[in-house]
C-alpha cells in the first residue's frame, strides 16, 4: 500500500504542478510570422491585460490539428493564416461566425459573407531570387510564370508542399483560376522538373533564397521584404507579369473553443490602431490604413494585376485537388 | 498470490499498461481499419494504389537498410580496435563513439546542412555546384553518424565476452592473425553484429527528425504519417502509415528477441575475460586507426559547427559574432524550455518507479500473467514514436479520458515509452543478487515492502539511477511522438528546434541544441554526484 500511497502522491504533484488556469489568459493558434505574432501577444497584453499563450502552426498543420481536436478545442481562434484553410474550416463546420460593427467595415472580398472568417491583411504571390546565385551562375529573374519551366532552372526552384503549406494551396488555385484546371496540373507537372524540394512551410523556399539554400522562390511579398530590410538578405523580387495570387490572411473563431469572450475581444483588438501598425511594421498591409504609417518598401495590392479566388470554391475543393497533386505532379 | 501488495499492484499494473500501451495502439488500428463506418482495407489499400505512397515505404526499407549496413560496419571497426588492438588514443574512440547519443534530435542533421547545404561552407569551398545533400546521401550520412554507436556498444559487448584464450590457440597453432580474424573472432561476433543491424534498421526507421529536414524528395513513411496526419488532417490514412511504420519495426524487435539471443554462441565463463594478442600487423592498426581517426575528426566537426552556429548572429546571412540569438530564444522559447525540463523532471521518477515495481515482481514473485505483464512492459520499445504520437492523440482526445492539451498526456507518453529502459535496467541488477538475501529478511519476519525498501532497493540503486539518467535523456530529446501531443499550454524544446529550423533561424536552432545538451550533461552530473562515480554513455545504454 505504501506504492500506492507514493503513486497517489506523484500523480497530486504532477496535478499541482499543473499550469494554474488563470481567467486571463487565452490560449490560440497562428501562423503568422513567429516574431509578428510575438510582437502582437505582448500589445495586446499590454492593451487588454490579457496573456496570449500561443503555437505557431502552418496553415495545414492548424486546419489539421482543429479538425483533431474537435470534440475537445484546445485554442480559442486561429490567427493568420490563408483564408482558404479558413473557408475550409467553415464547410468542416469547425469555426464560429463572428460578426461586429468592426468586421462589418472590412470590405466584402475580404471576410466571409456570414462573418466565419475576417480578413487580416492581403499579400500578394511573387518571385524571390538570390542575387548572388543569379549572377553566379549568369542567370535573370523570370517575370512570368512560364519562365520558371524553363530547363536552366533545374533544380533551383522551391516552393512549398500544397498538402502543408496554404502559401501553395493559393498558388495552386490561383494557377487553377487562370489557366483552368489540366493546364494548372500539367503547368505543375513541368515545373515539378525544376523544384529541387516542396517545403512544409510556406515561408521557407523564401528564407532558403536568403541564405543561398536555393536560387528561386515563391513567396508572399511582406515575407520577402522583411528577410530583405531586416536581415540584409541578397534577394532580387519580381511581382509576375502575366497576373499573380494573393492571400488574405484570416482570423476565425474555433467552434466550441475556450474562453470565446476573450477570443472575440482579441479580434477587436486585431483591428485596433495598435495592431494595425504592428502588421504594417511587419511589412504586411492591414485592412485599415488610417493612422497607420506604411513601410515605404511595402506595395499596396491596389493597381496590380490580380487573379481572385473564389474561397469557397477553393475551400470545399482541397482534398481533390491535393490527391490530384500528389498522384499527378509529385511523382 | 496470498500477498496482497503483489496481487493488488499486479491489477494495478495491468490496468495501467492496458489503458496507455494497448488501447492508444488498438485506437489507430481501429480508425485506419474504418471506412465510412464499416470495416475495411481501404486506406492500406491506397497506400499501396497511390505511387507517392507506395514509394515512401520502400524508401523507408532502403534508407533503414543502408544505414544499418553501413552503422554497423563503423560500429564493427570501433569496437574491434577498441576490444581487440593496441591502437593509439583509445580513450577517444571510446568517447567519440558514444558522444552521439546525446545530440539531440536535428542537431546532426543541422550541422550537416551549415556544411554540405546549398550554400554550406564545405560546398562553397569546393564549388560543388550541382552536389544535393537533401535526400537519401544526407540521410545516410547523418543517421550512419548518429546511430552508429548502438551497433558500436552491441557489437563491443559481443567482442568483449569472448574469450581472448580462444584467439590464442589459434595463434598457437599456427594460424595468421587475418585467419584468426576470419575465421574465429568474425564468426563468433556474427549474432551480435546481427543484432546490432536490426537494432540500427529499427531506430532508423522511426527516425523522424532527419527526413523531416533532410529528406528533400526521399519522401519516406515516418514523415508521410506526419504529414498525412498533421498535414493535411487526413486522419485514417496517417494512422494507416504508422501502422505500416510499426510492422517491420515489430518484426525486427521480435526477431532479435526471439531468434537472434537464442543463437547466441556463449562463451561467458562467469570469470572475467582476458582479452586475446594483438590481432592486427602494424600496418593494418595504422590504416584502420587512420579510418577510424577521420570518423572522430568528422563528429568533431559536426559538433564544432553547431557550437559556432549558435555564436553567429545569422548564419548564411551574417557570419559575426553574437550572442543574440540566446536572448531571441530565451524571449520565445524560455517558457519552452522550462515546460520541457518539467514534463521530463516529473515523467522520470514516475517511469523509474514503475519500471522498478515490474522488474521486482518479475523477477522475484510467481504471479498468473507474469511473462505476459513483462512482454506488455516491454513492448513500447518497438514502437515508433509516431504511431505512439498518433495513437495517444486518438485514445486521449474524447472523455473520460481527455488528455490532450494537458501536461498528463505528455508525461503518460514519455513514463510508458521510456519505461523499458527501466525495466531491463533493474532486471539485469535484480538477477545478480541472490534471492538468498530477501529469503532471510523474509523469514525473520519482514512483510514484502519491508524486504523491498530495506533489502532489495539498496543494493540495485547504481542500476536505477543509471536507468533514470537514460529514461531523462530521451525525454528532453524526444521528438517523433510529443511532436503528436504539444499544445499551446505545453510545448517540447525539441519540436521548437524543428520550427526555428523550417523558419531557416539555423542560428536560433543551434543555440537550443547547445541548451539541450547542456541541460543533458548537467543531469548526468547531478546522478554522478548522488551515485559518487562517473556515468558512462555505455551504461546508460544498457
Amino acid at each position: 500500500m505504501k506504492y500506492l500511497i507514493g503513486l497517489v502522491g506523484v500523480l497530486g504533484l504532477v496535478a499541482g504542478c499543473s499550469k494554474p488556469f488563470s481567467a486571463n489568459k487565452i490560449a490560440i493558434y497562428t501562423s503568422l510570422e513567429e516574431s509578428v505574432a510575438q510582437k502582437l501577444a505582448e500589445g495586446f497584453e499590454k492593451d487588454s491585460g490579457i496573456k496570449v499563450e500561443f503555437v505557431r502552426l502552418a496553415t495545414g498543420e492548424a486546419s489539421a490539428r482543429i479538425e483533431a481536436e474537435k470534440n475537445n478545442p484546445q485554442a480559442a481562434l486561429w490567427l493568420g493564416g490563408v483564408g482558404i484553410g479558413h473557408a475550409e474550416l467553415k464547410f468542416k463546420d469547425l469555426t464560429t461566425p463572428y460578426i461586429s460593427q468592426t468586421t462589418e467595415k472590412i470590405p466584402m472580398s475580404l471576410r466571409d459573407e456570414r462573418g466565419y472568417w475576417n480578413g487580416l491583411y492581403q499579400g500578394i504571390l511573387v518571385f524571390a531570387a538570390n542575387k548572388s546565385q543569379l549572377e553566379k551562375k549568369n542567370l535573370t529573374i523570370p517575370t512570368t510564370w512560364s519562365e520558371l519551366l524553363d530547363p536552366k532552372w533545374k533544380g533551383m526552384i522551391q516552393i512549398p508542399n500544397p498538402g502543408t503549406s496554404g502559401t501553395s494551396y493559393n498558388l495552386l488555385t490561383a494557377l487553377i483560376q487562370s489557366m483552368g484546371e489540366e493546364k494548372a496540373f500539367n503547368y505543375m507537372k513541368s515545373l515539378h522538373k525544376n523544384i529541387s524540394q516542396y517545403t512544409k512551410s510556406g515561408m521557407a523556399p523564401t528564407k532558403n533564397v536568403a541564405i543561398g539554400e536555393t536560387v528561386l522562390a515563391v513567396g508572399y511579398f511582406h515575407d520577402i521584404i522583411r528577410l530583405v530590410e531586416e536581415s540584409r538578405a541578397p534577394i532580387q523580387i519580381s511581382i509576375p507579369l502575366d497576373g499573380t495570387g494573393y492571400e488574405v490572411s484570416a482570423v476565425s473563431l474555433i467552434k466550441g473553443g475556450p474562453k470565446p469572450e476573450l477570443a472575440a475581444q482579441l479580434i477587436e483588438w486585431m483591428y485596433s490602431p495598435r495592431a494595425s501598425q504592428i502588421l504594417a511594421d511587419g511589412y504586411y498591409v492591414p485592412i485599415f490604413l488610417e493612422g497607420v504609417e506604411m513601410k515605404k518598401e511595402a506595395i499596396l495590392p491596389k493597381g496590380l494585376k490580380l487573379i481572385d479566388v473564389n474561397m469557397d470554391w477553393a475551400g470545399q475543393n482541397k482534398e481533390r485537388l491535393i490527391n490530384l497533386w500528389n498522384s499527378k505532379v509529385n511523382t | 498470490m496470498k500477498d496482497r501488495f503483489v496481487g493488488s499492484s499486479v491489477l494495478i499494473l495491468f490496468t495501467l499498461l492496458l489503458l496507455f500501451v494497448v488501447w492508444p495502439i488498438f485506437s489507430t488500428f481501429k480508425l485506419s481499419l474504418y471506412s465510412e463506418g464499416a470495416f475495411s482495407f481501404t486506406h492500406y489499400l491506397s497506400i499501396f494504389e497511390k505511387p507517392w505512397l507506395r514509394r515512401s515505404f520502400f524508401n523507408s526499407i532502403l534508407l533503414g537498410t543502408l544505414s544499418a549496413t553501413i552503422s554497423c560496419g563503423i560500429g564493427f571497426l570501433f569496437a574491434f580496435l577498441v576490444a581487440r588492438t593496441r591502437v593509439q588514443g583509445k580513450g577517444a574512440l571510446k568517447f567519440l563513439a558514444t558522444l552521439p547519443i546525446i545530440s539531440p534530435p536535428f542537431m546532426l542533421s543541422l550541422s550537416v546542412i551549415l556544411m554540405f547545404g546549398k550554400n554550406g561552407y564545405i560546398t562553397n569551398f569546393f564549388g560543388l555546384e550541382n552536389f544535393s545533400i537533401y535526400g537519401l546521401p544526407g540521410l545516410v550520412l547523418v543517421q550512419c553518424i548518429s546511430l552508429f554507436p548502438l551497433a558500436y556498444l552491441t557489437i563491443l559487448g559481443i567482442l568483449q565476452g569472448i574469450d581472448g584464450a580462444i584467439e590464442d590457440a589459434a595463434l598457437d597453432l599456427g594460424a595468421s592473425r587475418f585467419r584468426t580474424f576470419l575465421d574465429i573472432t568474425f564468426p563468433l561476433c556474427l549474432p551480435g553484429i546481427f543484432s546490432a543491424w536490426l537494432l540500427v534498421f529499427v531506430t532508423s526507421l522511426a527516425d523522424f527528425a532527419t527526413p523531416m529536414l533532410l529528406s528533400g524528395k526521399f519522401d519516406v513513411l515516418s514523415v508521410q504519417a506526419y504529414l498525412q496526419f498533421t498535414g493535411s488532417g487526413n486522419l485514417p490514412l496517417g494512422a494507416a502509415l504508422s501502422n505500416l511504420l510499426l510492422i517491420p519495426c515489430v518484426g525486427a524487435y521480435l526477431l532479435q528477441k526471439y531468434y537472434v539471443q537464442k543463437k547466441a554462441v556463449v562463451t561467458v565463463s562467469g570469470k572475467p575475460q582476458r582479452t586475446g594478442r594483438e590481432l592486427t600487423s602494424k600496418p593494418v592498426r595504422f590504416f584502420l586507426g587512420l579510418v577510424a581517426g577521420s570518423i572522430c575528426v568528422f563528429i568533431l566537426i559536426l559538433y564544432g559547427t553547431v557550437l559556432a552556429g549558435a555564436f553567429t548572429k545569422s548564419w548564411g546571412l551574417d557570419y559575426s559574432l553574437s550572442l543574440e540569438n540566446f536572448t531571441y530564444i530565451w524571449k520565445v522559447g524560455g517558457q519552452t524550455i522550462i515546460d520541457t525540463l518539467m514534463l521530463s523532471a516529473i515523467a522520470t521518477p514516475i517511469a523509474g518507479a514503475l519500471g522498478l515495481l515490474i522488474a521486482f515482481l518479475v523477477v522475484r514473485k510467481r504471479f498468473f500473467g507474469r511473462k505476459f505483464l513483462d512482454t506488455l512492459a516491454i513492448f513500447p520499445f518497438a514502437l515508433p514514436g509516431t504511431a505512439v504520437g498518433i495513437g495517444y492523440v486518438l485514445a486521449f482526445n474524447e472523455a473520460p479520458l481527455l488528455l490532450t492539451g494537458t501536461a498528463f498526456i505528455i508525461i503518460l507518453a514519455f513514463v510508458f515509452r521510456n519505461m523499458p529502459v527501466a525495466i531491463e535496467s533493474a532486471k539485469a541488477s535484480l538477477m545478480q543478487i541472490d534471492p538468498a538475501i530477501e529469503e532471510a529478511a523474509t523469514n525473520l519476519g519482514a512483510t514484502t515492502q519491508r524486504v523491498f525498501w530495506e533489502i532489495t532497493l539498496p543494493m540495485i540503486k547504481p542500476a536505477i539511477f543509471t536507468g533514470l539518467a537514460y529514461v531523462f535523456v530521451h525525454c528532453m530529446t524526444a521528438v517523433s511522438a510529443v511532436i503528436f501531443i504539444v499544445s499551446a499550454n505545453w510545448k517540447h524544446m525539441t519540436v521548437l528546434t524543428l520550427a526555428q529550423t523550417e523558419m531557416l533561424r539555423f542560428s536560433a536552432a543551434a543555440v537550443l541544441c547547445l541548451i539541450l545538451i547542456v541541460l543533458v550533461l548537467a543531469a548526468f552530473g547531478l546522478i554522478r554526484l548522488l551515485l559518487g562515480r562517473n556515468l558512462l554513455a555505455k551504461e546508460i545504454i544498457e
